[in-house]
């Protein structure tokens, strides 16, 4: 019995990474995506990460590290960082946002464009101005994809579903042990 | 010192299983481990790691993501460990650099006195460890790195001078917080040691691999190989291998986790099952650590009761989440386990069977966040070695750091990974959790309602880890700026 019930749970357990190999989704970490490092402009260094990999409709975030080149300290107050986003295939599509802290790392500021931007290609500006001066506007440009369909956590408690499920078949049929009563 | 008549070996054969596969009996690699200095091939290049990291934590940049001691320490070698533990076993604990000096110190005080009875316990190591998870958040360890210098130089030391004051090694067996964490993961391991004859251990006079030789220690922890059924409190330092006259100690590969449903291997403790599940809901409070709802949390804390000091508030924080939850949560399991099967039996009995149960899905939780942190930044050792080599004068690795490398895998890679990991260790959990109620009830059904409570508690760690898995992780050490 035992061996059906664990050929039952590894069955279960290849068929959902199946389908999580299957679908290429994304994750809403605070992993960055490197796009500019160590960027001098004005009287300030900047670090531009996005994040997720890759950007897509409903998740597009972009991080921004502000520090000072004298001491190579992050910036943190004083300092407004302003984030613009441009469609390249609708350039009448803009938005601007003036970053804040990011949620996880709060030596960094970071800017969301969740559910404005479109799917397509996109340029980023972002720049600083504070009491040390202003600096130039750092561009890049990203590739944004449409919204993804599924949602991870949802997908592992579907799992943990199916797992109960089959756990709780298979135990109904299993034969108590011999030395039951230990 | 121990005496001979502490040890006997249990005459049970039917609790023995002869290896089928041995690792020191493996061509090239069994040779090395049971190398009367085998241990140092290991130990001595983690050793100058060690002194390298402090050297640079001191010197080098004040960025941590630039810095040795914080990336090495914060990003690989947890990393490293869980992996270790998953794919072969207590590998950190048998390079561990701290025990040379604790070496020469056990070696000085093999008369010394021996551990207060009243601390030969698990509760010490409980406390430790999550000592050690609310410091690391208090000074922000993986931020500073001459505060992960000084925790390399305080972990020296404290094992030093334990064993200087102590006979066996108390510093590994009751106080390392890391040593705790591998102890309790390494039971999900693939190896074990044990022993190839029953008999040639009960016959032997000596008892060498437990009291040593002159040219060897033996057991650090005084674990006996032949009644050895459980990872629990092995470094895997091999002197037990080393020491035996008959070479007769083997490390056993077998199936990871095997010892979960062996009734004879753990000891039904408090102290050991409330360790287990303090394991389990440090695995969820300590990624909740970098998640956004836990500033939200504490800035609510704040407002709430008027608490200024960060250490009062994570104090507040560590201790529900790592010590008043686990021990709640697992009372009342136990208590509804017992109502629900009909068994009576102490409760110290109904709080001890499905803690085993809690490994698996600890270790996935544990495996899916320091395994988020490794593929986020593995490759960031590269730029800060080439930094590091730069600020000396060397260009022996280019001339320009690639700030620019980081990731190990692809980023839309990790959430489906980590979903996964968490999956395999919740279908584990149950696994385990059945083959106890089967071992230990009547019926199936009997078993299936005293696992329920046992269910919710593990349903409830995966679904937060889940959670916090889709929520923004702070990337602690990766993320390089500057330069």
């Amino acid at each position: 019995m035992s061996i059906r019930i664990t050929r039952l749970l590894i069955s279960a357990s290849l068929a959902l990474a199946i389908l999580v190999v299957l679908n290429h989704v994304t994750s809403s970490h605070g992993y960055g995506t490197p796009q500019r490092l160590n960027e001098a402009t004005g009287p300030y260094v900047l670090s531009i990460w996005t994040d997720p990999a890759p950007l897509r409709e409903d998740e597009t975030h972009v991080v921004v590290a502000v520090i000072d080149p004298a001491t190579q300290e992050l910036i943190v107050s004083d300092v407004a960082v302003t984030v613009r986003m441009q469609s390249l295939d609708n350039p009448e599509q803009s938005y601007v946002q003036v970053a804040g802290p990011d949620n996880t790392n709060r030596l960094l500021f970071a800017a969301e464009f969740n559910d404005q931007v479109s799917s397509g290609r996109w340029q980023v500006g972002v720049s600083a101005a504070g009491s040390a001066g202003q600096g130039e506007e750092v561009t890049f440009e990203v590739e944004i994809e449409p919204s993804r369909g599924l949602n991870w956590l949802w997908i592992g408690a579907g799992g943990m579903a199916v797992l109960l499920i089959v756990w709780l078949g298979s135990s109904m049929h299993s034969k108590p042990s011999r030395k039951a009563g230990a | 010192m121990i005496q001979l008549q502490d040890i006997s070996v249990q005459d049970r054969p039917e609790l023995y299983q002869p290896p089928r596969r041995d690792v020191l009996r493996l061509p090239v690699i069994g040779r090395i481990l049971k190398h009367r200095r085998g241990r140092l091939v290991f130990q001595v290049p983690l050793l100058l790691l060690a002194l390298l990291l402090i050297y640079d934590g001191f010197t080098g940049p004040r960025l941590a993501s630039q810095n040795l001691a914080t990336v090495s320490v914060w990003v690989h070698y947890r990393g490293f460990v869980i992996l270790a533990l998953l794919l072969f076993g207590n590998l950190f604990c048998m390079g561990c650099p701290f025990t040379i000096p604790r070496t020469i110190a056990l070696r000085l005080s093999r008369s010394g006195r021996r551990w207060p009875r009243v601390l030969r316990n698990k509760w010490l190591a409980v406390g430790f460890f999550v000592g050690f998870l609310f410091i690391y958040e208090w000074w922000d360890l993986w931020a500073v790195p001459a505060a992960t210098a000084w925790l390399i130089i305080a972990y020296f030391v404290g094992a030093f001078a334990l064993e200087v004051f102590f006979a066996e090694s108390p510093f590994c067996k009751y106080v390392c917080p890391l040593g705790t964490f591998n102890f309790v993961a390494s039971t999900a391991s693939p190896t074990q040691i044990t022993v190839r004859d029953h008999e040639t251990c009960r016959t032997c006079p000596g008892k060498e691999c437990v009291k040593g030789q002159p040219y060897v220690l033996g057991c650090g922890t005084e674990l006996f190989p032949p009644t050895v059924r459980s990872n629990l409190d092995c470094i895997l330092c091999l002197d037990c291998a080393r020491a035996c006259p008959y070479d007769n100690v083997a490390l056993a590969i077998r199936t990871p986790g095997r010892e979960l449903t062996d009734a004879n291997a753990w000891p039904r403790r408090w102290d050991v099952s409330f360790l287990v599940m303090v394991f389990a809901f440090a695995a969820v409070s300590n990624a909740f650590g970098m998640v956004p709802p836990f500033y939200e949390l504490q800035a609510g804390l704040a407002a709430s009761f008027g608490i200024r000091s960060e250490a009062i508030l994570l104090l507040l924080i560590f201790v529900t989440l790592n010590l008043a939850l686990p021990g709640a949560a697992g009372l009342l399991a136990a208590r509804l386990s017992q109502l629900l099967s009909g068994k009576r039996e102490p409760m110290r009995v109904s709080f001890c069977r499905f803690a085993p149960a809690f490994i698996p899905v600890a270790f996935a939780i544990w495996l899916a966040h320091y395994g988020f942190h490794f593929a986020t930044g593995a490759l960031t050792l590269i730029p800060v070695m080439q930094n590091f080599l730069l600020d000396h004068g060397l260009s022996w690795l280019g001339t320009e750091p690639n700030w620019m490398l980081g990731p190990l895998v692809p980023g839309n890679w990790i959430l489906p990974i980590q979903t996964i990991i968490v999956l395999a260790g919740f279908a584990g959990s149950l696994f385990v959790g059945r083959r106890i109620g089967e071992r230990d009830y009547e019926s199936p059904a009997a078993g299936i309602r005293a696992m329920l409570p046992w269910l919710v508690v593990f349903l409830g760690l995966a679904l937060a880890a889940l959670a916090m898995f889709n929520l923004p992780m702070e990337m602690r050490g990766t993320i390089n700026m500057g330069g």
